[in-house]
């Protein structure tokens, strides 16, 4: 026995020895690495290799790709390549790898919907600094989207897109059931839920996600402060409004109809009003040519409010080139190429073209005065973690055979995230 | 006493048929789902509204190149299967028929490496591949995956059925025991080796989580992880996806629809006598 | 065959090559030579990454800051131990486990020994079986949920029986049983083929043997395939254990748009649970340690597995 167990940690310390060593021999090849160089040498002009990291549509690349192209033009020294990312979970869950290689890219596209928990990280670069420097003039962007990405005083990214929330209406149905004017506070949806409400359709589709409950609660005044008012007697007042409207039949949640997102219950008409964003007009282009919708700000419960998205470009802390990526980001958010995003169909967030998106997307025109109060979502520095116990309590009230009230809901929450 | 056996034919087919059209199913379904717009997803439609037109959009985006992922999977593919059909036996033979001190210590080491999810250790091996600088190369890719402890499982139970007496008669015939292994006992194990290089070929081809994340650079996306990086619009269209399932999932059934003949093929020709 | 054993008789007449064909022969010897490609490579991209979660697993890490990693000794594991939802996690993957094992084994096995016959057209309907296998998890999840949604006649049979005519993904009560029917459904062509492979080994002549001794088909399939069966059997259970241990693309999938483990946590399993932690919130310390701690309860299992079993190696 004893014998046996000598050998067995003999065997053991061998075989660490030689994953060690392994590992080792491994360790010496670094350099080899594609790492991001500080700057080579190609011909007359120092080439600085700028690597720009994003993930989305193929429109998104090509437009990045002819930017890469004819950046030349304006910064010779600068050489942009872009990467495209399989998707964000991906990229997210890679990064801090990628930098402890010495591969992560130096300018990233990103939204203000995860950014906070990788700002708080430290894994962004502050701007002031080199903002004076490679010559980003700020007064050209949307205040609020600006706003947005001024973190602690700190400005963290150049805001390239700004996206108020909105609420949208299935308009055949509201006409049909002779419902007058579009609301204008959840008091008027839920008057008209009720109406709406039928054996086809449902009268409002609340999806229990963090976005769509966000903008209740901010349009009560709330919101979640970084983490520290997640339990505010706003929120729960949000939240209560939530689970009457299920509790009295008037919602559905994407889910318990077996559709993954409240535009797929839109788009088969089998809800009638719902909280959205910009994506439903390319969506329901698609998925349902023949449906007309109207979109309207977020109604108010107490006050005027509801979230704002804001994709920036954002530079890495540890990227070697900062100032010359962010030059890229200025070239990146520059008319030319912002009117190529433009008519893709995201309202850019350089304010002087704003105003053409929403004369390109007359469906929009409601929204506009939206821009000025929409806010930032607010999430905890752990925002992963938080909407993930924000969704899995709110479907455990709706779709589960949790009792629990909205206030216990947020104070059990909250408790998690002191 | 004929009689019975017809009717006992007949309902054995009727028995295989029907089984087969409910898995077959799921597949089918996706299939259809591949041919039809957005519009009609959750709905039955004419053939008059099939199309091509889903496919279309991978192969006629000059940002992407199909031809190449699926080059690039072929690749990765081949390589892995590859050293899986030489590590795995080598290593179940040694469990099987080879008395070696320290056997029980692999016996476990093979059963505890089966157990973890790769998910689990996925952090660590990319940072090692990093820094290594082997992120985005096929050594990255293929390397780390030559052996399987599930495969070396399953050849270990499949030679313990083969007769000791087969590795004995080589001996005598003037064979090592090693030369008895690749020359006898190896192609004995024809269909085993065959399930093994089908579940490997499948599993290799059909991964997305390793090769997404330990090359994640366009020019070395494998299949699986380019077409799901095709999105031309904000969200997911389901007809687009179940193409880029389609053309993911083709070749691994051609590739099996081949390979499950030698099953019977390879035993008649190995000449196993009990 | 025998040509070439004759010349390698002559050929070891030589000393240095005796002492190599020794090697190739003495149990001793060729029983490391023929681990050892597997064990380099094991230590490397196996052992080593898991030297290094456990290592973790003493700290409080952060994946974006691992500069500020800290010692905090088993912290982490007194709070998995401690959080209830854990348990929670482990309980779901031992019903998926308990439910779809022993199905999916008989299921596996009734189909090895249907396409084992001689039927027309046999290859096809063994790639038909095999297909819910090699496609995509998430294409197989994805036609599931639009089978089993309110309304469908699925969901209206099941009706009948008591269940509700509800989704049943997202519904806490179903939505468990739901990811165990995919894992049957996609698994049982794994469970054909290797059953099916191993239905290949079994010698002709027994079954001629037993004809001639006039055993009937049941009594053939009873004492002379069963035995044979045994040891794929036994792999077959342990795989499918792991594998069911190890479910996550599913579950993914049917959450893809909620919080992981969706509806409210009725899906979590250990491997969501190790995956939200570990990796999704980049909290790598208390990650390694749920790694470390799945880890010692699937040895566990595995081991009582065995003995249960009792296969003789």
């Amino acid at each position: 026995m004893a014998g046996s167990k000598k050998r067995f940690s003999l065997i053991v310390t061998v075989l660490l020895v030689i994953a060690v060593a392994l590992s080792a021999c491994g360790g010496k090849n670094n350099e080899s690495g594609n790492g991001n160089k500080p700057g080579t040498d190609t011909g007359n002009v120092k080439k600085v290799t700028v690597n720009m990291g994003f993930w989305g549509t193929a429109q998104d690349l090509k437009i990045y790709q002819d930017a890469a192209k004819a950046i030349s033009g304006e910064y010779p020294e600068i050489d942009l390549k872009i990467k495209q990312y399989p998707s964000s979970e991906q990229f997210w869950n890679t990064l801090p790898g990628e930098i402890a290689a010495g591969v992560a890219p130096d300018l990233i596209a990103v939204s203000n919907e995860g950014a906070y928990e990788y700002i708080d990280k430290g894994l962004f670069a502050p701007l002031d600094d080199l903002i004076g420097k490679a010559g980003v003039d700020l007064g050209r962007f949307t205040p609020s989207a600006l706003n947005i990405w001024k973190v602690n005083d700190k400005q963290y990214g150049i805001p390239a897109s700004s996206m108020p929330a909105m609420f949208l209406i299935n308009e055949k149905l509201w006409k049909d059931a002779n419902l007058g004017d579009y609301p204008k506070t959840w008091d008027d949806v839920k008057a008209a839920a009720t109406k709406l409400n039928s054996d086809k359709s449902h009268g409002i589709i609340i999806n229990i996600d963090a976005y769509h409950i966000t903008n209740y609660v901010k349009s009560f005044g709330g919101g979640w402060g970084n983490g520290k008012t997640i339990n505010s007697p706003e929120n729960v007042q949000a939240l209560e409004f939530i689970i009457d409207m299920f509790k009295d039949g008037l919602a559905v949640t994407p889910k318990s109809l077996g559709f993954g997102w409240d535009g797929e219950v839109f788009s088969n008409e089998k809800g009638a009003m719902t909280t959205g964003g910009y994506w439903y007009k390319p969506y329901l282009k698609d998925a349902n040519p023949d449906l007309k919708f109207a979109a309207v700000p977020v109604p108010k419960g107490t006050v005027e409010g509801s979230t704002m998205i804001s994709n920036a470009y954002v530079v890495l802390k540890d990227s070697k080139n900062q100032e010359a990526a962010l030059k890229a980001a200025n070239y990146l958010t520059n008319d030319t190429v912002q009117t190529q995003f433009l008519d893709i169909g995201y309202n850019t967030a350089v304010a002087s073209l704003s105003k053409q998106y929403f004369e390109k997307n007359p469906e929009f025109k409601d929204i506009e005065p939206a821009l000025a109060y929409s806010t930032d979502f607010g999430y905890p520095a752990d925002t992963k973690r938080f909407i993930d116990e924000l969704v899995k309590q709110v479907e455990n009230r709706v779709l589960g055979g949790s009792n629990k009230t909205a206030k216990e809901i947020l104070d059990s929450i909250q408790e998690q995230f002191k | 006493m004929k009689e019975r056996k017809f009717t006992g034919r007949i309902l054995l087919y009727v028995a295989i048929i029907a089984l087969g059209l409910l898995f077959a199913m799921p597949f089918l379904y996706t299939i259809y789902t591949s041919f039809i717009s957005m519009r009609n997803v959750n709905t039955l439609v004419g053939p008059d509204q099939w199309s091509f037109a889903n496919y279309y959009v991978y192969f006629t985006n000059e940002a992407y190149d199909v031809p190449q992922w699926f080059l690039n999977t072929l690749i990765m593919t081949s390589i892995v299967v590859l050293g899986n059909l030489i590590i795995n036996p080598m290593a179940g033979f040694a469990l099987a028929k080879v008395d070696f001190k320290g056997k029980a210590v692999v016996y476990w080491i093979v059963v505890a490496t089966m157990m973890i999810p790769y998910h689990m250790i996925l952090i660590p091996v990319y940072v090692n591949v990093a820094q290594l600088g082997w992120l985005n190369t096929f050594k990255g890719l293929t390397i780390p995956f030559l052996y399987q402890g599930l495969y070396i499982f399953m050849m270990r139970q499949f030679f313990l059925s083969v007769p000791g007496e087969f590795i004995e008669a080589a001996r005598i015939d003037g064979l090592t025991k090693m030369g008895a292994f690749w020359r006898i006992v190896y192609p004995l194990a024809n269909s085993s080796l065959i399930t093994m290089s089908i579940l490997a070929f499948s599993g290799t081809w059909n991964s997305y989580l390793v090769p997404s994340t330990l090359a994640n650079s366009p020019d070395k996306y494998v299949l699986v992880v380019g077409l799901n990086s095709v999105k031309d619009l904000f969200f997911e269209n389901t007809p687009m996806i179940m193409a880029g399932v389609v053309l993911t999932t083709l070749p691994i059934l051609v590739f099996f629809f081949l390979f499950q003949r030698q099953y019977i093929e390879g035993i008649s020709a190995s000449g196993v006598k009990g | 065959m025998s040509q070439y054993s004759k010349q390698e008789g002559r050929i070891t007449g030589r000393p240095g090559f005796s002492r190599l064909r020794m090697l190739a022969d003495s149990d001793k010897a060729l029983g490391w030579i023929f681990v050892l490609p597997f064990l380099v490579l094991w230590c490397w991209w196996f052992f080593y990454p898991f030297v290094q979660s456990f290592v973790r697993s003493f700290q409080d890490a952060n994946f974006a800051a691992l500069g500020q990693a800290k010692f905090i000794g088993l912290e982490n594991y007194i709070n998995i131990l401690q959080d209830k939802l854990f348990y929670e996690a482990v309980w779901h993957s031992l019903e998926i486990v308990i439910i779809s094992v022993p199905v999916q084994t008989f299921l596996g096995l009734s189909l090895a020994i249907l396409v084992n016959k001689k039927l027309k057209g046999k290859g096809i309907f063994r790639t038909v079986f095999f297909v819910p296998y090699i496609t995509s998890q998430i294409a197989i999840t994805t036609v599931f949920m639009m089978l089993f949604k309110k309304g469908t006649f699925l969901t209206d049979f099941f009706g009948k029986f008591g269940f509700g005519d509800v989704t049943w993904f997202a519904d806490t009560r179903y939505a468990l049983l739901f990811v165990c029917l995919l894992f049957i459904f996609q698994n049982s062509g794994f469970t054909m083929i290797v059953y099916l492979s191993g239905l290949q080994e079994v010698p002709k002549d027994l079954y001629e043997a037993g004809e001639i001794d006039g055993a009937s088909g049941w009594n053939k399939f009873r004492f002379i395939t069963l035995p044979y069966l045994k040891p794929i059997t036994f792999f077959i259970v342990s795989v499918t254990t792991i594998v069911g241990f190890q479910i996550f693309d599913q579950i993914a999938a049917i959450s893809r748009y909620g919080a992981l483990g969706s509806p409210a946590g009725a899906t979590s399993t250990v491997v969501t649970y190790f995956y939200q932690h570990g990796i999704r919130y980049m909290n790598i310390g208390y990650g390694s340690a749920a790694v470390v701690l799945f880890f010692i309860i699937i040895m566990l299992i595995t081991f009582l597995q065995k003995k249960l079993l009792d296969e003789k190696g």
